[in-house]
């Protein structure tokens, strides 16, 4: 793939922080559960 | 608790990994090289979707905001969305600043072009950056809601004054045509579908994060409820109260 | 009252303020002053580069001295409960947004007039086509002052209200700084002709700042 360093870069990158984004939500999401759920 | 039924949110997450899949493997392999762009044009399958996102959170923003401001319509669901939609909106706007110039770069041999459309794009980064910001600052709830969204719709009536201004100064200058052929009127076959399958596939991605994301921020609501009522309770020196009392008294309150 | 005679009670008072503390006068100005230099360490003077970017670096001291100047139009009110005093007084909230408009530009055109001045001797600009120059730089500073006194309202009282109006109004006001430094290059060019259309822009966006203004400040006082 010509230019492929260029587009592999963009399209992990995307990857990376869509998918860095979701698990960010889940991770913050179970903990305020926890503390709600403890207290 | 949350925006969508349970049973929608699991559909919906698993039709947009799938539309994502789908995407990796038309934008990646499927569609062809460009025959000016090369396989730099992939970039394209991501950055132009990215674009369209970026736009549609701010106008979701824009448009909680106003249900939110307006009497008849005031929930705190509108704010919650607004603020989640802003945050979606950061991200692809800051992605489609970066794949733009992943881009550019081998394409144009420049990391950046004062065109029209980067610009504005840049343009509305700040503007969101500043909405979050705004809203970051702890008070009243109300309050906060009520000056996010007038702060969002001002940066709404903006965005179209930028772009015309900067646009024209652009075209004045004769430099923007260039850089303007990313949408070539050639593009068509798989190359077309491919980006209207990004276009889909982020647009499902996005409804699927800003459900995700609203649930997140009525968690973090009930979670500041509960640490002012412990934080008074150990100013007064009393126990701190359960949840249920805690969340009971909250209500009681409002 | 009527809402005019109301705003120039409120800018009255502002500039009647002004006058015995003198901060724009004795800390704005010099502050846009410093700017003007900074440049000129910044870009070479002897390489042209200062006269060809003076309309811009113009607009950006302008700029930058008019967030510091709409901080001050609100930090007045930040002690004794002024601002308090100010929404119980009675005064239609669109003349207190007036008011505090007008005294804001007036300063603003003052400091633009000693910064053009500036501009022509430090960075040997010559200005050619007057009119559509104060027409633009009027217009501009216009969009400019509504937009930082509606942010102002929207931030005061808030804690952090100093880092954050910067961040709210410039992006929102960059129109306002294209159209003028446009303006401004036609004017100095001599190409009026050039300069018209971005009249146009800058009177379009102080319109519509100015409307958004008169809107929004009421519901943005109640809850300062």
């Amino acid at each position: 793939m010509r230019y492929a360093e260029y587009v592999v870069t963009g399209w992990v990158l995307t990857g990376a922080v869509l998918g860095g984004y979701r698990l960010w939500l889940t991770v913050r999401a179970r903990r305020a559960r926890e503390v709600l759920a403890r207290r | 608790m949350t925006l969508l039924p349970r049973p929608v949110n699991i559909v919906l997450g698993w039709t947009t990994l799938v539309a994502l899949g789908a995407l990796v493997v038309f934008g990646l392999w499927v569609a062809p090289p460009d025959a000016v762009q090369s396989d730099a044009q992939r970039l394209m399958y991501l950055h132009v979707p990215a674009a369209w996102l970026a736009y549609l959170a701010f106008f979701v923003t824009a448009l909680t905001s106003a249900l939110y401001l307006w009497r008849r319509t005031r929930a705190t669901v509108w704010d919650h969305v607004a603020g989640a939609s802003a945050e979606l909106g950061v991200i692809f706007t800051g992605l489609t600043l970066v794949l733009g110039s992943l881009w550019g770069r081998p394409i144009w041999g420049v990391w950046w072009a004062w065109d029209a459309r980067l610009v504005t794009t840049a343009v509305l980064f700040f503007l969101y950056l500043g909405y979050l910001a705004l809203r970051r600052i702890p008070g009243d709830a109300d309050a906060r809601a009520k000056r996010s969204a007038i702060a969002a719709l001002i940066a709404f009536v903006d965005v179209p004054i930028v772009h015309f201004s900067v646009s024209w100064w652009r075209t004045l200058h004769q430099e923007g045509t260039v850089f303007n052929s990313e949408l070539s009127p050639e593009i068509g076959g798989t190359m077309a579908f491919t980006l209207w399958l990004g276009v889909l596939a982020f647009t499902l991605l996005y409804v699927y994060l800003l459900s995700k994301r609203y649930e997140l921020s009525v968690l973090q609501e009930e979670l500041e409820a509960v640490e002012l009522e412990v934080a008074i309770a150990e100013r007064i020196g009393e126990p701190a109260p359960r949840i249920d009392a805690a969340a009971g008294a909250v209500r009681d309150t409002r | 009252m009527t809402l005019v005679r109301e705003a120039l009670l409120v800018s009255g008072k502002d500039l009647r303020i002004e006058r015995r503390a003198k901060v724009t006068l004795s800390q704005v100005v010099p502050f846009a002053a410093i700017v003007l230099l900074l440049f000129a360490f910044a870009l070479d003077p002897d390489r042209g580069v200062l006269t060809r970017a003076a309309p811009g670096l113009f607009w950006i001291a302008v700029l930058l001295a008019s967030l510091l100047a709409v901080s001050r139009s609100f930090a007045v009110e930040a002690e004794n409960g002024a601002r308090d005093a100010l929404r119980l007084s009675g005064l239609d909230p669109m003349a207190i947004f007036l008011g505090k408009s007008l005294a804001v530009l007036a300063q603003l055109l003052v400091l633009e007039v000693v910064l053009t001045i500036g501009v022509v001797v430090l960075y040997d600009l010559s200005l050619r086509s007057l009119v559509p120059l104060a027409l633009a730089s009027v217009a501009a500073t216009i969009g400019v002052v509504a937009t930082g006194i509606v942010y102002g309202v929207l931030t005061a009282g808030l804690r952090l209200r100093e880092t954050l109006v910067p961040l709210l109004v410039l992006p929102v006001v960059t129109p306002a700084l294209l159209g003028a430094t446009r303006a401004w290059e036609a004017s100095v060019d001599g190409v009026p002709g050039e300069a018209w259309p971005w009249v146009a822009v800058l009177g379009a966006f102080a319109l519509i700042a100015g409307t958004v203004g008169l809107l929004a400040f009421g519901p943005l006082l109640e809850e300062s």
